[in-house]
């Protein structure tokens, strides 16, 4: 017995004193659950997702609120804050400039980065692209944001803030050598690119059709840069994406896979809170624009059911308010708000938009007919919204929609942009705020009824967020949301 | 009590080897002076010699006394050593009496070591069966509420089975644990409180696992409080320790003893939040049938209709104000503890062995909680200098809880019930008007059927135990092995019914969800000591300490969902519409460790340890993971060193002095930077973009930079105190001061998104501790019969986050709209929250259309979390048989978020949204901004009745933080043990009944008429200070009865 036990304590002893010693033992610090690696392939998809879900989700409330293609119904108050234009620095903060910065743009340098490491210079073309497409959409909401001096992790954690023209300049460049990367003989991806399963013709359309975009947002601060940048792309022969060619991410009917509008606002928020704007729907009705059975669902219930009816704009978030419940008016509709609606970056119709407004600029050299263009347009936004194109015929006939063939630059492209306007009820929202605020256009808005800003002032601009006042030396400070950012000039 | 920790003390350093030599034999009996008991275990040797042995459990012995040696010396820690010549007796008997002043002074220190009190330089406070399980609470750390200073006792909820959160000295660390460490006979036990969902939305409290402990098994706790204390324990320890001491049957005067306890206590809500009376279901002042405010007309009396209109058919019911319809929601709880054990001695070895129930009803209906224990335990001593001793628990835990939050929790729903619902009416889901279509608001949900279709159960199976094993290699050197393990299993569903239904409500269908999850946890550990203890010379005695240790925390989750169901009959993963969501995570961390102290007495009064210990640990860095700390402690028995106990009042009076440090390890996998499967969130529950997407696998670049030049955490602190003891220990004091800084703490410091991350692991932060401890005791009145005992305890800690990298803030959590942060210059635990906008003179700015005010741009700083001061009151009467005690318990100072404020002043139903009778006023002192200029003017613009409830309903969520400052009389017992002239003649050796009462009145500031401060919704981790519509906190009071055979 003591002899067990000796050799027992012995044992005990020599086992415990050889661990002290043994690194191995000591070696279980890789985290089992992640992995330290990835690849472009396994990358991109992240980084598309992650910037659908930021537009289709909370930018697509925001900008449909903006653009007063949606309003807060009466029986409750969730989102009174966009009516109200009351926009706090954390509103749109860790879920939404964390994620554009340190979510998709990150996740795109990464890919594009790796790509060239691996000598995958079609994936090194996405990756740059969609790093464009997502720094334009965070210099359009802020402004003057961090760009040469961002994703640098440890090696920079101040970031510094540069002015938007600055980026802008520098956007188009990066787009010229992503578009020379792409070679379309080389490996491309396959179903791990959402947007277009490596089809890298479209990627080049895609890129084209960004660069218009980014143009022509500067066409009243940098008309002249935005003229010669333009001519030179239809000089080139530049291709930009038609009907059928919108670059979106389909998202899936499936647990956590689902349309983060759809999500949010119809299963989480049992649909009490997002109905139609009288902004749009009036003139959807006024013009008789069949498109209004896709954006919008009649009436459930009460005294309206089964007609569309809307909410005056804000109005819910007043004294005046009538305290209606969602289902006495019209929600958003089936194109819009279904388990599985898509998310578009960019849609055919909005590139139809683009070049005829660069037509009716003048700025093509002759290239293109602006009211084809702006017929294509809204074919293309009717095919992408499943509405029969055949409708388009009479709705062109419609004196608030007929093209003005002649008329004044301006004419032509406040018509342009209203129907552009019209493209992106509830499928760009935060577009149709963006051109709201470059243009002007449609010019039939007024501000909400609710809001908290002097007459006639619409928000320009998202505060910086609050994490950045306190993490960022050089954050440059409180700027109001009606102070405009750089290229919006136009009153 | 006493008598048993000496008598273990004994068995620890009395192993004596048996003789041989030739010589006389002596016998006789050993007792107890005071009661005339058998005193077993009473060390007998042979003076000059080490022949020696021990009292059997009848206090009886026998030795061979060599030639020429006269003297027996009768050693008992805590008595008064007796020395006796032989002579001619070959029987000798011998009574021994206590030494008072070494009474009270054997506590378990690190490592379950049994040291004296009187020589430790560092403070420590006991608390023994009787005080922890007089008033019958289930769980262990709620009965130590009030009685400890400078100990944070939290209970989180009133749940059945709910939370508690125990920090010592204040919180230091900012992501990892600030809790003190439970550990139960010398091995760690795992104490954490895994949550469940997100924070905000339709939590449960599942409680802490130290709730697995059954307070009936233990003999005694000792609170390790300062990081001296516990130094040798290594990194965990840095917050302090729980040392608990099961029962071992050790002292057990008879052979065997069985002991029988029941209680029943019964329960109700502790505080409900007050309610105006006044106006009833509606809006804008009018009436709303739809309504869940009480934003309608003043009440009438007259009898109108109310719910919705089904099959022609309508409820009436008159308009008057139901000032019980909240209180009528809840049910009396109750809790029933039955604890059965066995104990004995024998010659050398104990035993203990118990099973105990524990069966709890919840105040909300449906809720419950159980826990079954099994308890063992043996020692042996061996002749051949060997000793052994082994213990192992079973327990089996688990409970039917309700969801706590926003959303569809009961408590949500009925703070925000109008006035005059009834509530209770609406308990019946098989009447058309109550079901979820006729329910009468869209805005709620009926909160009966949140309880019936909306379920969370688990069920936990935990082992812990440990083997150890002693050999005396030489005389004074002995080694022990321990190892010890605690596993368990958590295995938890959660299931909400489909809602599917047309209407008025259709708002609220939902596809039904379920899941389960199960939480595997290991944690093994092994210590190998060293023990030496010898007098150097007459002056100076040595005891060392060696030892080495290995620790492993193992944890293997797994967790299934589907969140559409196939229908509602039955509760598995296979009634699921599309495909499951399942996920896993597991975590290894191991530490090996190398310790030992050294600790000097000079004769009998000054006492200087001196503690190292070296970690090697799995987190950090693999070619940096090794760290150092030191402590050293004195302490100096002023009474004994000036003979004050003989020439003044002064019975006691002790110095103590420490400094030490304590090093801390990372949590598991800073040190390199990942890729993680694609996720993004928008804040609202289950609308998650989550990789896999449509088939196809993404992996983002992590948010979080890892670092592989980690070092390890350091809390460096010290410490002064004294003991002071007067007039025959009828007053005593006991003072502390401490100071401890924990640096380099390790952090994802949050860094700005642009960099393309949100947060790198770093060592980044100092948090700093200063504080005082007092604990002013005394004995007003003794007798024979009556023994009057009280004792106050006060803690103030002032707590500062001296540093944070880069000035970074860094959130705990909470609302976007009011999160707790940590940020330089403030104490751990700050509001940062929403504001009123305010002019340079500090008046509300309100806007000029509506009157209401506005919301300042930047969110300001509105208090913590960290009450000023402490404190509690313990008072014990004793007259023959009885015993009365009553415990008092305060916290003041500190701030908190209440949902519940927020909550009814959105509905209407706070009594302050009565001001001015609800007609229109302008807000006192209120300004307007002229234009955009940052001018200001008075305002004139009223608040009209149409937007009362925008005003009400949208104030800043700052001022829904509200002063935490509460007391609470805690605890009041009353027990009679029948006099033994009465037992004698039954078969019981004891029997004890006795009534009690917990939590009985709670004062707090008048501005708090919602809730009991000390509710947390967030579980008992380090976010702190949030009332989110959790189960009301409860008071109870029941009976108990205790008899022993």
């Amino acid at each position: 017995m003591k002899r067990i036990y000796k050799y027992l304590l012995a044992g005990v002893i020599a086992t415990l004193a050889g661990l002290t010693a043994c690194d191995d033992f000591l070696d279980v610090n890789d985290d089992p659950n992640n992995p330290p690696t990835s690849s472009p392939e396994l990358t991109l998809p992240a980084g598309q997702g992650e910037l659908a879900y930021v537009l289709g989700n909370q930018f697509q409330f925001l900008g449909n609120f903006f653009a007063q293609h949606w309003t807060q119904a009466g029986a409750a108050n969730q989102y009174c804050s966009l009516d109200e234009y009351e926009i706090t620095s954390s509103a749109y903060d860790a879920r939404v400039w964390g994620e554009l910065y340190a979510g998709a743009l990150n996740d795109f340098r990464f890919v594009s980065q790796q790509a060239l490491a691996d000598e995958q210079p079609n994936y090194a073309a996405i990756g740059q692209i969609m790093e464009v497409y997502t720094m334009q959409v965070i210099t359009d909401a802020w402004g003057d944001v961090p760009y040469s001096a961002s994703l640098e992790g440890l090696s920079n954690l101040n970031p510094e803030y540069e002015p938007q023209e600055q980026i802008y300049t520098d956007l188009i460049a990066r787009l010229d050598s992503a578009i020379a990367l792409i070679d379309p003989s080389g490996e491309t991806p396959g179903d791990d690119d959402l947007v277009y399963g490596g089809n890298m013709n479209l990627w080049t359309k895609f890129a084209n059709t960004l660069k218009l975009k980014i143009y022509l947002r500067q066409a009243y601060v940098r008309p002249d840069v935005a003229q010669s940048g333009i001519q030179e792309m239809y000089s080139e022969g530049a291709e930009f994406l038609e009907m059928g060619e919108t670059g979106d991410v389909e998202f899936a009917d499936q647990t956590q896979n689902r349309n983060p509008f759809y999500q949010t606002q119809v299963v989480f928020r049992g649909g009490v809170d997002v109905v139609a704007s009288n902004t749009i729907l009036e003139y959807l009705q006024d013009t008789e624009d069949p498109r209004i059975d896709e954006y919008f669902a009649p009436a459930e219930t009460g005294s309206n059911q089964g007609s569309f009816v809307g909410v005056d704009q804000g109005i819910e978030c007043t004294p005046q308010r009538t305290g209606n419940q969602s289902n006495t008016v019209s929600k958003p509709g089936p194109a819009v708000a279904s388990p599985a609606t898509a998310v578009p970056f960019i849609t055919a119709a909005e590139s139809y938009f683009l070049q005829a407004e660069a037509v009716a600029r003048g700025w093509t050299g002759g290239v293109g007919t602006a009211s084809e263009l702006y017929a294509q347009g809204i074919r293309a936004s009717f095919d992408y919204v499943g509405e029969n194109v055949g409708g388009v015929t009479a709705l062109l006939q419609q004196p608030r929609v007929a093209y003005p063939t002649g008329g004044s630059v301006e004419a032509q492209v406040e018509r342009i942009i209203t129907q552009k306007w019209v493209s992106f009820s509830g499928v760009q929202g935060f577009e149709a705020w963006t051109e709201l605020r470059r243009t002007g256009y449609p010019s039939f808005i007024e501000p909400s009824a609710a809001s908290t800003l002097g007459a006639s002032i619409i928000p320009r601009r998202l505060l910086y967020p609050n994490t950045e006042s306190v993490r960022n030396a050089n954050y440059p400070g409180l700027k109001e949301v009606d102070v405009p950012v750089w290229w919006d000039v136009k009153d | 009590m006493k008598k048993l920790l000496l008598l273990s003390f004994v068995l620890m350093f009395t192993l004596f080897q048996q003789a041989f030599a030739q010589g006389r034999t002596v016998s006789g009996n050993v007792t107890d002076q005071a009661s005339g008991q058998a005193l077993p275990g009473v060390a007998v040797i042979v003076q000059g010699t080490t022949v020696g042995t021990s009292t059997n459990v009848d206090g009886a012995y026998t030795i061979t006394v060599p030639e020429g040696r006269n003297t027996l010396e009768f050693r008992y820690l805590g008595y008064e050593t007796v020395t006796r010549t032989i002579g001619n007796a070959t029987t000798i008997n011998v009574t021994m009496s206590t030494d008072a002043q070494q009474l009270q002074e054997v506590v378990v220190t690190a490592l379950g070591r049994e040291e004296e009190e009187r020589t430790l330089g560092y403070a420590t406070q006991q608390v023994g069966a009787e005080q922890l399980t007089q008033g019958r609470e289930r769980s262990v750390a709620n009965a130590l509420q009030g009685k400890v200073a400078g100990v944070n006792i939290q209970s989180q909820g009133g749940g059945p089975g709910a939370s508690t959160r125990v920090v010592i000295r204040g919180a230091k660390s900012i992501i990892q644990g600030n809790q003190a460490l439970f550990v139960i006979d010398g091995i760690p036990v795992d104490n954490s409180s895994a949550g469940t969902g997100d924070n905000l939305n339709n939590g449960v409290d599942v409680g802490n696992r130290a709730n697995d402990i059954n307070p009936d098994d233990i003999e005694s706790i000792n609170i390790l409080k300062g990081p001296a204390a516990a130094a040798l324990y290594g990194s965990r320890a840095a917050n302090g320790v729980i040392m608990i001491t099961t029962k071992s049957g050790r002292g057990a005067t008879k052979k065997a003893e069985m002991s029988y306890v029941s209680s029943y206590t019964v329960e109700d809500v502790l505080r409900y939040p007050e309610f105006q009376n006044r106006y009833g279901q509606g809006f804008f002042g009018s009436p709303d049938l739809l309504e869940n405010t009480s934003w309608g007309p003043v009440f009438t009396g007259e009898v109108r209709p109310w719910g919705q209109i089904i099959n022609g058919q309508q409820r009436y019911k008159p308009y008057v104000a139901l000032e019980d319809n909240i209180k009528e929601f809840f049910d009396y709880g109750s809790t029933w503890i039955n604890t059965v054990s066995l104990s004995g001695a024998a010659e050398n070895a104990t035993y203990y062995a118990s099973y105990s129930n524990t069966s709890q009803n919840g105040i909300v209906p449906t809720t419950d909680y159980s826990r079954n224990s099994l308890a063992l335990k043996g020692s042996t001593k061996l002749l051949n200098k060997f000793n052994s001793s082994a213990s192992i628990t079973y327990t089996k835990s688990g409970g039917d809880f309700a969801l706590t939050g926003q959303g569809n929790s009961p408590f949500n729903q009925l703070i925000q019930t109008p006035r005059d619902i009834p509530v209770r009416e609406l308990e019946d889901l098989s009447n058309p008007f109550n079901d979820e279509a006729g329910f009468y608001s869209p805005y709620t949900v009926n909160p009966y059927w949140t309880l019936a279709n909306q379920t969370f159960e688990n069920d936990v199976d935990r082992l812990f135990g440990n083997i150890t094993i002693g050999y005396d290699i030489i005389e004074n050197l002995t080694v022990t092995y321990r190892i010890g393990t605690d596993f368990y299993n958590d295995r938890r569903k959660q299931f909400t019914a489909i809602r599917d239904v047309e209407g008025q409500n259709e708002a609220n269908n939902d596809d039904g969800m379920y899941s389960e999850t199960q939480l595997y946890y290991r944690e093994i550990n092994s210590d190998l000591m060293l023990t030496y203890s010898r007098d150097l010379t007459e002056q100076l005695d040595l005891e060392v300490l060696l030892g080495h240790n290995i620790n492993q925390r193992r944890s293997d989750n797994l967790f299934a969902q589907a969140d559409a169901l196939a229908n509602n009959q039955f509760k598995s993963l296979s009634n699921i519409v599309g495909t499951p969501l399942a996920s896993s995570f597991r975590s290894v961390r191991r530490l090996v460790g190398l310790y030992g102290s050294a600790k000097l007495g000079f004769r009998d009064f000054l006492w200087l340890e001196l503690t190292g210990r070296n970690d090697w640990s799995s987190t950090l860095p693999l070619d940096d993971n090794r760290f150092f700390y030191p402590s050293v402690n004195l302490a100096f028995d002023a009474a004994t060193a000036f003979g004050l106990a003989d020439n003044s009042p002064i019975n006691f009076a002790k110095i103590r002095a420490n400094y030490a440090e304590v090093g801390n390890d990372a949590p598991e996998y800073y040190t390199r930077s990942v890729f993680v499967s694609g996720n993004i969130a928008d804040g609202f529950a289950g609308t998650d973009l989550n990789f896999p997407f449509a088939g196809i696998p993404g992996f983002e670049v992590s948010n979080v930079i890892g670092n592989n030049l980690l070092k390890p955490e350091k809390t460096n602190s010290w410490e002064i105190g004294a003991d002071v003891r007067l007039f025959q220990e009828r007053l005593r004091f006991d003072a502390a001061y401490y100071d401890s800084k924990s640096v380099d703490q390790i952090i994802p410091v949050p860094i700005s998104f642009a960099t393309g991350f949100g947060s790198a692991n770093l060592n980044a932060a100092t948090v700093r501790n200063k504080g005082v401890e007092l604990l002013v005791g005394g004995i007003p009145f003794e007798n024979n019969d009556l023994t009057w005992d009280i004792s106050v305890n006060y803690t103030k800690n002032k707590n500062e986050v001296e540093e944070v990298f880069g000035g970074n803030e860094i959130s705990l959590g909470g609302l976007s709209s009011a999160a707790l942060v940590i940020t330089e210059g403030r104490p751990y635990g700050t509001f940062k929250a929403e504001d009123f906008l305010r002019d340079p003179q500090g008046r509300i700015v309100v806007n000029a259309s509506t009157g209401r005010p506005r919301t300042a741009d930047e969110q300001t700083y509105q208090g913590t979390i960290q009450p000023d001061w402490s404190g509690g009151l313990v008072n014990t009467l004793t007259y023959k048989g009885l015993r009365f005690s009553f415990v008092f318990d305060t916290r003041q100072g500190g701030k908190m978020y209440s949902r519940t404020r927020s909550t009814q002043r959105f509905a209407g139903t706070a009594p302050e949204t009565l001001y001015n009778d609800r007609q229109p006023y302008i807000i006192p002192n209120s300004v307007v901004e002229i234009g955009n200029t940052g001018e200001y003017e008075e305002n004139t613009v009223p608040l009209t009745n149409d937007n009362l409830y925008s005003y009400w309903g949208n104030l800043p969520e700052g001022s829904n933080i509200i002063d935490a400052s509460f007391t609470k009389l805690r605890e009041v017992s009353l027990s009679y043990k029948l006099p033994e002239s009465i037992v004698e003649k039954t078969f019981f050796g004891n029997i004890e009944v006795g009534v009690s009462g917990r939590n009985l009145i709670l004062w707090t500031p008048d501005e708090n008429t919602y809730i009991d401060p000390e509710m947390n919704s967030f579980g008992n981790g380090n976010l702190q200070g949030y009332d989110f519509s959790s189960t009301p906190s409860t008071r109870s009071w029941g009976a108990n009865i205790r008899v022993t055979f």
